[in-house]
């Protein structure tokens, strides 16, 4: 798990648009997860003096994730050779697969890390500011006015209510000249 | 004097202008922080202590418990407007309620809710005048062993989520249970698939995943066509006579499971909520709609959580213990006013005791009153262009998943899992699953090891107890019911229960 | 949702009434020690708002805010056993501008366990002053033939491993008490693990899965007065002034004194004017008796120490944690 995941996920969607070799990627992805928790159990305790110990549960998981994950890689690199296979993973209504679009999913992810990345270093209220801008005039194509008044109450609106009246402190900036502003 | 004469005055005392009008003022200000990111019910209330300092103690009080249910309500309004759950009681009202929302229905969604927590609220709440002392009695007798085979019933009720594909649901299950695996483990207090990060020591908190999974998940799943949840006319506001008859039963239900689970002290209403759902998706007459925006997927969990809320007071006015950390908080009012809450305060302080009592039923009231005309109001949100609407949800869920800890771990753990609930969606996966075992997976652990250092290392402790025993037999019989009912129903060529 | 919430919170704040927060914006120049606070202190907690640490340290800050004529800002950065506000507190800049309330054993266990890999020691903390401790007690069901600590002592050494009692944890204070009286007695009493904390400690015990239930004296007293417990010993030097009927350990014999206690700190290198002027603001804050009838309502035992004892009081819970600290590992 973790991070690490990220990039070889978004990556093989951008390659890829096919439903079903994403299914094969991900299918992959659990089995790998659960050979991941099978040995990062290993280290941890089976048994103990006790009963299960703190590896009882990762490790049966793992295991669980791996057999599980395999099945499903089999039965998607099965169908994807045999069209006629559909009978494995026909997605149901209520499982639909929705439109996306791949490149407004990149741009909410990578805003969504950029303001993450930014909220300690030059603090909340420019980070918001500049994202809620960046959402409203360049992803949703609102006019300027409505735009800056919503980013307005949103960054610096917003931090004043939570730090003030909340005591909810959201972060501000840690570069010296930037804090001594205020911000 | 008797119960209903003291609960009478109690009354008399509890509708006083004053006290109406700080539990009104409670329930809107409750409601506000419930929708505000990252302010659940309980900071809600912590932040709010200081103000009750200077009032009165039966005020005080009042105020505070009135701010805990409209914080629990204002998590269900964003959960059903907009798929961001305020906190684990009502992620899984998320499945049904937005569904509800995207087909036009969310005033029908918010108000059976509502009406669903009142009426949880009120049974939890006479279940507190009638029988306080056995009930609590009863809530003592569930211990480690006997939690741990609750626990298994809900993973049994498991087998009624997974959803179509059975390898689906039951990868979402078993990936939901290694998430909550994360953290410092209970048995020898070793940190876990942390990463080396004291963050995780913990466990990865349940808010910045749920509303990843959910809130982000969705949206990014939506990005190239936006949805248009169209905001309801005043008459789609109200449920109409086939929501009632499918609601009620429902909310039957769930006040039943939400008062019992609510007994136990330390067990979150997210679990009461999760147990209600799944309970619907076992035995309700439109199981099978259930995830597509069924009634009951609402009305359950709502009134579900709303009764164990309520219920967590009994152990709290009969034992003195804060049965959740909103109520420990409520306790640190009572504290703080010069009343230790405990059974003596019922011979101590008698007026005190049943003028709150009487204001939980009035609070209860007051919150359907107040929340049921104001559905028009908060449905207008969905009036608000998508394009302008979408921004703001990021900008909140943000402060939201921050404020969690008051750290940027929370907002990339929250996008991670918008990723996870993005490719769920693309891929089939079945979310419920995964949110149960997410939920459950601390308790399984920490029950478990607990029962055993009880018992010395003996597993017997299981089935020696006769709670215990019936709940495991329990777990076991709707297990068996839905493998011999699958096996029957596919003789016959019908759809089998775990295919629904 | 884009002014509602906004505009709405707006109202509200008007409706109560809300006092304006003092708004002391940054002052360009750095902090000389002279005009010290000339800007906003933050006070880190280590649990979530509303628990007792928490309550403790928003007293105090209110408190010490007229005295200092400051803003002092409480942010809760709960999780890990504080290890997350530590790490943080311990990581800023020493110019006080950020201080922690710190307790026992937290600030020690999260140094001396080292899968936890602690990215700070005892020598990162300039401990400023103490604010409270509660003594761990000892408590029985009220019909248990337990009476005082002899007893108990007789009662677990009787069968070894047999009498079980709750605690908060693994390396929780109730667990090295545990340590503690098998090294100073020989009276080996089995630990039950209550992660989730006092609560689901009492729940249990009440509930009759554990035949001992251990915890703070203050948490025990509400308990006590309802007699749904019988507190047996304290293990502490002197009798709480909670509990003054309950006898100590030390009365019986015992060298067993372990206590959870919660007080304040500045990172290391944090000038010693001003810990000493923050020390001696605590310490007046403490002497009004206003603010003492405030604790004990909140079930806090009031014990101040300046910065000088609390150092010391410091290394010496640490050399006595540190000693027992493989005894806890075994215990497992």
């Amino acid at each position: 798990m973790g991070s690490s995941k990220t990039t070889p996920d978004a990556a093989v969607t951008a390659e890829h648009r096919s439903p079903r070799r994403l299914d094969a990627v991900v299918a992959a992805l659990v089995t790998c997860l659960g050979v991941a928790a099978i040995l990062g159990s290993r280290t941890l305790g089976y048994w103990v003096e006790l009963g299960p110990g703190p590896g009882f549960f990762p490790l049966w998981l793992g295991v669980a994730l791996t057999l599980l994950g395999g099945i499903w890689l089999v039965m998607e690199v099965r169908a994807w050779r045999s069209p006629s296979g559909t009978d494995v993973a026909e997605v149901s209504a209520e499982e639909a697969t929705p439109e996306y679009d791949l490149s407004t999913v990149i741009a909410i992810l990578g805003s969504l890390c950029v303001l993450a990345a930014c909220l300690e270093p030059i603090g909340y209220q420019l980070s918001m500011l500049v994202f809620l801008l960046y959402h409203l005039m360049v992803l949703g194509r609102r006019g300027p006015v409505l735009s800056i008044v919503i980013a307005l109450c949103g960054s610096f609106g917003v931090f004043t209510i939570f730090t003030r009246f909340l005591t909810v402190p959201l972060p501000t900036s840690s570069i010296p000249f930037l804090r001594d502003l205020g911000l | 004097m008797d119960t209903f004469t003291a609960l009478a005055e109690g009354f008399g005392a509890a509708l006083s202008p004053q006290n109406l009008l700080f539990a009104l003022i409670g329930c809107l200000l409750g409601t506000i922080l419930g929708i505000l990111p990252g302010i659940g019910s309980t900071a809600g209330m912590a932040i709010l202590i200081p103000l009750t300092l200077a009032m009165d103690p039966t005020s005080a009080i009042i105020m505070l418990a009135a701010i805990f249910y409209g914080g629990a309500y204002g998590g269900t309004i964003t959960s059903v407007l907009l798929n961001i759950p305020g906190e684990g009681e009502s992620a899984i009202t998320c499945i049904d309620g937005y569904q509800m929302t995207l087909r036009g229905r969310a005033g029908v969604a918010l108000t059976t809710a509502g009406v669903g927590s009142f009426i949880g609220g009120t049974i939890a709440t006479l279940a507190l005048v009638v029988a306080a002392q056995p009930l609590a009695e009863l809530g003592l007798r569930i211990g480690p062993p006997e939690f741990f085979s609750l626990v298994m019933i809900g993973l049994a009720l498991l087998v009624g989520l997974v959803g179509r594909s059975v390898l689906k649901g039951l990868i979402s299950a078993c990936l939901g249970l290694l998430i909550a695996m994360v953290g410092i483990d209970p048995v020898m207090g070793l940190p876990r698939f942390t990463f080396g990060l004291p963050h995780f020591f913990d466990g990865i908190s349940y808010v910045p995943v749920l509303v990843g999974i959910f809130g982000l998940g969705e949206m990014l799943a939506t990005s190239g066509a936006a949805p248009r949840p169209k905001a309801p006319t005043l008459r789609e506001l109200l449920p109409n006579r086939t929501d009632v008859r499918r609601s009620a039963p429902a909310i039957g239900r769930a006040s039943g499971i939400g008062t019992v689970i609510g007994l136990i002290p330390g067990v979150s209403s997210a679990i009461s909520s999760l147990l209600a759902y799944s309970t619907e998706k076992k035995v309700s007459r439109h199981r099978d709609e259930l995830g597509q925006g069924a009634i009951e997927g609402v009305a359950a969990p709502e009134t579900a959580n709303n009764a164990h809320s309520n219920a967590a007071f009994i152990p709290l006015f009969t034992l003195g213990i804060p049965a959740s950390p909103a109520i420990a908080v409520l306790m640190g009012a009572f504290l703080q006013n010069g009343l230790t809450p405990g059974p003596q305060l019922f011979s101590s302080e008698p007026e005190l005791v049943w003028t709150i009592i009487a204001s939980l039923f009035v609070g209860n009231l007051l919150l359907l009153l107040l929340n049921v005309p104001l559905v028009g109001l908060w449905t207008r949100i969905l009036a608000i262009p998508y394009s302008v609407l979408r921004a703001v949800i990021f900008a909140f869920i943000v402060i939201g998943s921050y404020a969690v800890s008051n750290s940027v771990i929370d907002i990339y753990v929250m996008v991670f899992f918008g990723l996870v609930g993005f490719v769920f969606r693309q891929v089939g996966l079945p979310l419920a699953p995964l949110v149960l075992t997410l939920i459950l997976g601390p308790f399984i652990e920490g029950a478990l090891r607990e029962s055993l250092q009880i018992s010395q290392g003996s597993f017997a402790i299981f089935i020696d107890r006769p709670l215990s025993l019936v709940f495991l037999l329990v777990a076991v019989l709707i297990l068996a019911a839905s493998l011999f009912g699958s096996g029957l129903k596919r003789k016959a060529g019908l759809p089998t229960d775990a295919e629904v | 949702m884009t002014r509602s919430p906004r505009a709405l919170t707006l109202a509200v704040i008007g409706l109560v009434g809300l006092p304006l927060a003092a708004c002391a914006q940054q002052n360009s120049t750095s902090a000389e020690t002279g005009d010290y606070p000339s800007k906003p202190i933050e006070l880190v907690v280590g649990y979530d708002a509303g628990g007792p640490t928490d309550a403790g340290a928003r007293l105090v800050a209110t408190a010490l805010e007229e005295k200092l004529n400051a803003t002092i800002t409480v942010v809760n950065k709960p999780g890990a056993n504080s290890q997350i506000a530590y790490t943080y507190m311990t990581n800023a800049e020493p110019d006080g501008y950020t201080m922690a309330a710190t307790t026992f054993p937290s600030a020690i266990m999260t140094v001396l366990d080292e899968s936890r890999n602690a990215s700070y020691d005892r020598d990162s903390f300039a401990p400023v002053a103490l604010q409270v401790v509660d003594p761990t007690a000892v408590a029985v069901a009220p019909d248990s033939d337990i009476k005082t600590p002899e007893e108990l002592v007789n009662a677990a050494k009787a069968e070894p491993g047999q009498l079980t009692a709750t605690t908060t944890g693994v390396a929780s204070n109730e667990h090295f008490a545990l340590a503690k009286l098998q090294e100073e007695t020989g009276a080996e009493i089995a630990p039950v693990h209550f992660a989730d904390g006092a609560s689901a400690a009492t729940t249990a015990f009440l509930g009759g899965n554990t035949d001992l239930l251990m915890a703070n004296v203050s948490d025990l007293k509400p308990l006590e007065e309802s007699g749904k417990i019988r507190v047996v010993g304290v293990m502490d030097a002197e009798r709480s002034s909670f509990l003054p009927d309950v006898p100590t350990f030390e009365e019986a014999g015992y060298d067993v004194e372990i206590a959870s206690s919660r007080g304040f700190a500045f990172p290391a290198g944090t000038s010693e004017e001003i810990v000493d002027k923050v020390s001696t603001a605590i310490g007046e804050v403490m002497e009004d008796p206003d603010f003492e009838k405030q604790m004990t309502q909140l079930g806090l035992a009031a014990s101040y120490m300046n910065a000088e004892d609390y150092s010391a009081y410091w290394d010496e819970t640490e050399q006595l944690f540190s000693d027992l600290y493989p005894l806890v590992q075994e215990n497992n």
